[in-house]
């Protein structure tokens, strides 16, 4: 290649990114160009979601779907107002939210999608008895054999009943038996959340600047004050940005912890219930002696 | 009056061998590098925590910068891929009639230390292949006493294979333990090239204006018509007494039994060297190269008390001829081993090291400055423009590929709740990602530049290995990191604190065929 070449090649691309660059930087700080070709100042809206196939609609107009690898959806070109955000999914409960956008600023937003048919299943005290061991002639009944998964469920709740003392303890046991958990009083990572007085509150008992959008203030804050009465309380499964709670009634409820924009989302998710526990994926809830399990990684 | 710069007087291997002001001025230039590296990353990750709003205009504006810039090597890679192929089809024998060339002898230096005799072998078969008159070829095959008796029965059995073959074919034995030197590829072809001057042409009384020295590595395999490309190339000079003459290393003669990671590394490494052979001002010598005896001669060999002897040997002759030296770019390949290990890891482990050796070619920057303080005679505008190219290529092959595709992150890990709030904070990652993207876009010209340059593959190996050797590319972002950046980081880094390093020889392997 001759040196003039080069050069000519340098002034070119030196153009182009003298040209590219004021673009892009006003591109990504929200600036857009208007049908009338004037230059708006324009902001976003972030869904922090973690289901494939869900779409976000503004006013009732579809912006964005999630796909298979990336689930979080940005909304961008927004342009600065009140909006009706909703987040759909076919065989899910549609999630609404009132949502404030600001230019050149994203509002992050945490949808709760709850199945719209919550699939129970029962977990038997006692394995089955075979058939062919009834049937023998004067056999025995046999003694019927405890069903292991029911056991561990057992021990579940025993742990869950005293969580502040751990077999391990942590680096920050003293902070979490502060705190001391229970059914009315939960932690989830840094996400502190307590019932008193059948008011529930969140704390977030982490490092100010990784404070989470759906609690925005290091102060103890009122998220939930039902009519009700409550009688416990956990974390929906597998997240830190809602709850499920519990009523006199027996009713369970899937509540979301985001207050902001004035309006919580909340699914009634099991009608009776004497008492239940959340662990990873799966919800358990007794009906008497009887056992339930609700699967919500699928 | 300014002291007159004696080329002899400032050979140096590392700022220790100083003392007083010298002392302090060469390590100043051994520790610029690193801390040019070090002062981006720590920078990188502060101004991501005080100042990310104008950290992410920097990353996007970075970003673009890289974009452009792969683009414009892109577009002197496929120049010097053209100009490849016409010079692999050229009769470089039919051209060289229109010279006298019967008095150009080659001298070709094959050191080596423990290396398989098969793998001697065939270097010496392909260079008897060559469509080149052997008995104009002087083999010097250069063992090492440290590496004890075998690779010595080997140079000896050797010899009485290709000794009759070639026009002269001598065996040296470096000496181990002489003050003063670093035991590696330098010492050793030194000691060789002045045994040969010795006991072959003042023996033979043949000038050394007519000689011609290639310093190859013993796994330089070359391609049939290397030497009468290099000998026209030689005689068509304007100035060949000051000018040294570089072909294209590629990694060849293993490249169908080395893993991905390997090839990707030896691949990139062939690129870089294509895009310099046509940046001619830009060019050092590397690896296996060329230079007429007598240079060689002027300025005492290579050097023998330090690890880049294959580079240094450019900026040696550059000096001594203040100024007035360049690289000539052959654009004909020579082929030679890619990294390749009984194992995986080992394999690792060993392109590792060699990426650290090669990039430790950063202590040729002390010496260039140092000597450019001391040599009056070359122009301050030329002293400023290598300065710069030197400072920006080491930069960026420390930095660049970090900043690519780990520090760009960094303001939205640090930046705290209100950057994270911005649109520019979420457009970040986006707009990032799509730049990639593009840029990565440039590697479907390196795989067809690639494939085109390797051999047909073999019929003992399975059809679908060219698939890999397409898709392969998207290593890229992972090797320009882990075996470009942090070994280039490593280097820089012992330099800095004056932690030489020694030679490390690349261990040679391949598959039993």
């Amino acid at each position: 290649m001759t040196p003039k070449q080069q050069f000519r090649y340098i002034l070119g691309l030196f153009a182009v990114f003298l040209i590219v660059i004021p673009v892009i930087i006003l591109y990504s700080f929200g600036y857009r160009m208007s049908s009338d070709f004037k230059l708006v100042k324009t902001g976003g809206i972030f869904i922090s979601n973690n289901e494939s196939g869900a779409s976000v609609l503004l006013n009732g107009k579809l912006k964005k779907s999630s796909g298979i690898l990336d689930k979080n959806m940005l909304v961008q070109n927004v342009k600065p107002g009140n909006y009706t955000v909703k987040v759909e999914k076919e065989g899910f409960r549609q999630w609404v939210k009132y949502v404030k956008i600001q230019e050149q600023l994203v509002e992050v937003c945490f949808p709760l999608l709850v199945p719209s048919e919550l699939k129970s299943e029962e977990i038997p005290r006692y394995l089955p008895v075979e058939k062919t061991d009834l049937k023998k002639k004067g056999a025995k009944r046999p003694k019927p054999e405890l069903n292991d998964d029911y056991i561990d469920v057992l021990d579940l709740v025993k742990k869950s009943e005293n969580l502040s003392k751990s077999l391990f303890p942590a680096w920050n046991s003293r902070e979490i038996a502060a705190l001391k958990l229970g059914p009315m009083r939960r932690l989830k990572g840094k996400v502190f959340i307590s019932n008193e007085k059948n008011k529930v509150y969140v704390k977030w008992i982490g490092k100010k600047d990784q404070l989470p959008f759906f609690i925005n203030t290091m102060s103890k804050k009122m998220i939930y004050s039902p009519e009700k009465t409550i009688t416990a309380i956990d974390f929906y499964p597998n997240r830190d940005d809602a709850f499920i709670v519990r009523f006199d009634d027996g009713s369970l409820y899937a509540v979301e912890i985001d207050t902001r924009f004035g309006y919580q989302n909340s699914y009634k998710i099991v009608k009776y219930c004497s008492s239940f526990l959340v662990n990873y994926e799966m919800l358990f809830y007794f009906i008497g002696n009887k056992l339930y399990s609700i699967d919500f990684s699928s | 009056m300014p002291k007159e710069y004696i080329y002899e007087n400032y050979r140096i291997g590392k700022g220790d061998e100083l003392s007083g002001s010298d002392y302090l001025l060469y390590r100043f230039y051994e520790i610029l590098p690193g801390f040019l590296s070090w002062l981006t990353i720590i920078l990188a990750v502060v101004c991501s925590y005080l100042i990310p709003i104008y950290t992410a205009i920097f990353i996007i504006a970075f970003d673009v910068f890289w974009l452009l810039k792969t683009a414009y090597l892109s577009l002197h890679l496929k120049a010097n891929w053209k100009r490849i192929k016409e010079h692999m089809s050229a009769n470089w024998t039919e051209k060289l009639i229109h010279f006298k060339y019967d008095h150009i002898y080659h001298m070709i230096m094959l050191p080596f230390y423990k290396e398989d005799e098969k793998l001697i072998d065939k270097t010496l078969k392909s260079l008897l292949d060559c469509e080149y008159n052997s008995k104009r070829l002087i083999i010097v095959l250069a063992a090492e006493e440290r590496a004890g008796k075998e690779p010595l029965e080997i140079a000896g059995r050797m010899k009485k294979k290709y000794g009759k073959l070639f026009g002269h074919f001598l065996v040296t034995v470096h000496p181990d333990g002489i003050e003063g030197e670093m035991a590696g590829k330098g010492s050793n072809i030194s000691y060789a090239a002045e045994e040969a001057r010795k006991l072959v042409l003042d023996k033979k009384k043949l000038s050394y204006d007519d000689v011609l020295v290639s310093a190859f590595d013993i796994d330089t395999v070359v391609y049939s018509q290397y030497f009468a490309c290099l000998t026209w190339m030689f005689l068509a000079n304007e100035k060949p007494y000051n000018t040294s003459f570089q072909p294209v290393p590629v990694f060849n003669n293993n490249i169908f039994d080395a893993p991905a990671i390997s090839r990707v590394v030896a691949f990139s490494g062939t690129f870089w060297q294509m895009v310099q052979q046509e940046r001619q001002k830009r060019m050092a010598t590397f690896s296996s190269h060329s230079v007429p005896f007598s240079t060689l001669y002027k300025v005492g060999y290579w050097q023998s008390n330090m690890v880049s002897e294959d580079s240094r040997i450019f900026w040696n002759c550059y000096m001594k001829f203040n100024g007035d030296y360049i690289v000539t770019p052959m654009a004909y390949p020579v082929s030679m081993d890619a990294p390749l290990a009984h194992s995986f890891w080992q394999t690792m482990k060993n392109i590792y090291k060699q990426q650290r050796r090669w990039a430790y070619g950063v202590e040729n920057f002390a010496y260039v400055m140092f000597n450019f303080s001391k040599n009056k005679n070359i122009p301050k505008w030329e002293k400023f423009k290598i300065f710069a190219i030197n400072v920006d290529g080491y930069w960026s092959l420390a930095t660049n590929p970090l900043m690519i595709f780990l520090l760009g992150w960094l303001p939205i890990i640090l930046g705290g709740r209100e950057f994270n709030t911005t649109m520019v904070s979420f457009s970040l990652p986006y707009i990032t990602r799509d730049i990639m993207m593009i840029t990565m876009s440039n590697l479907i010209l390196s795989s067809m530049v690639a494939v085109s340059l390797m051999p047909s593959i073999p019929e003992t190996k399975k059809r679908p290995k060219k698939f890999y050797h397409i898709i392969q590319w998207l290593l890229v972002p992972f090797t320009i990191t882990i075996f470009g950046a942090i070994p280039a980081l490593d280097a820089q880094t012992r330099l800095m604190f004056g932690r030489y390093m020694g030679f490390w020889v690349t261990p040679k392997h391949r598959s039993e065929e």
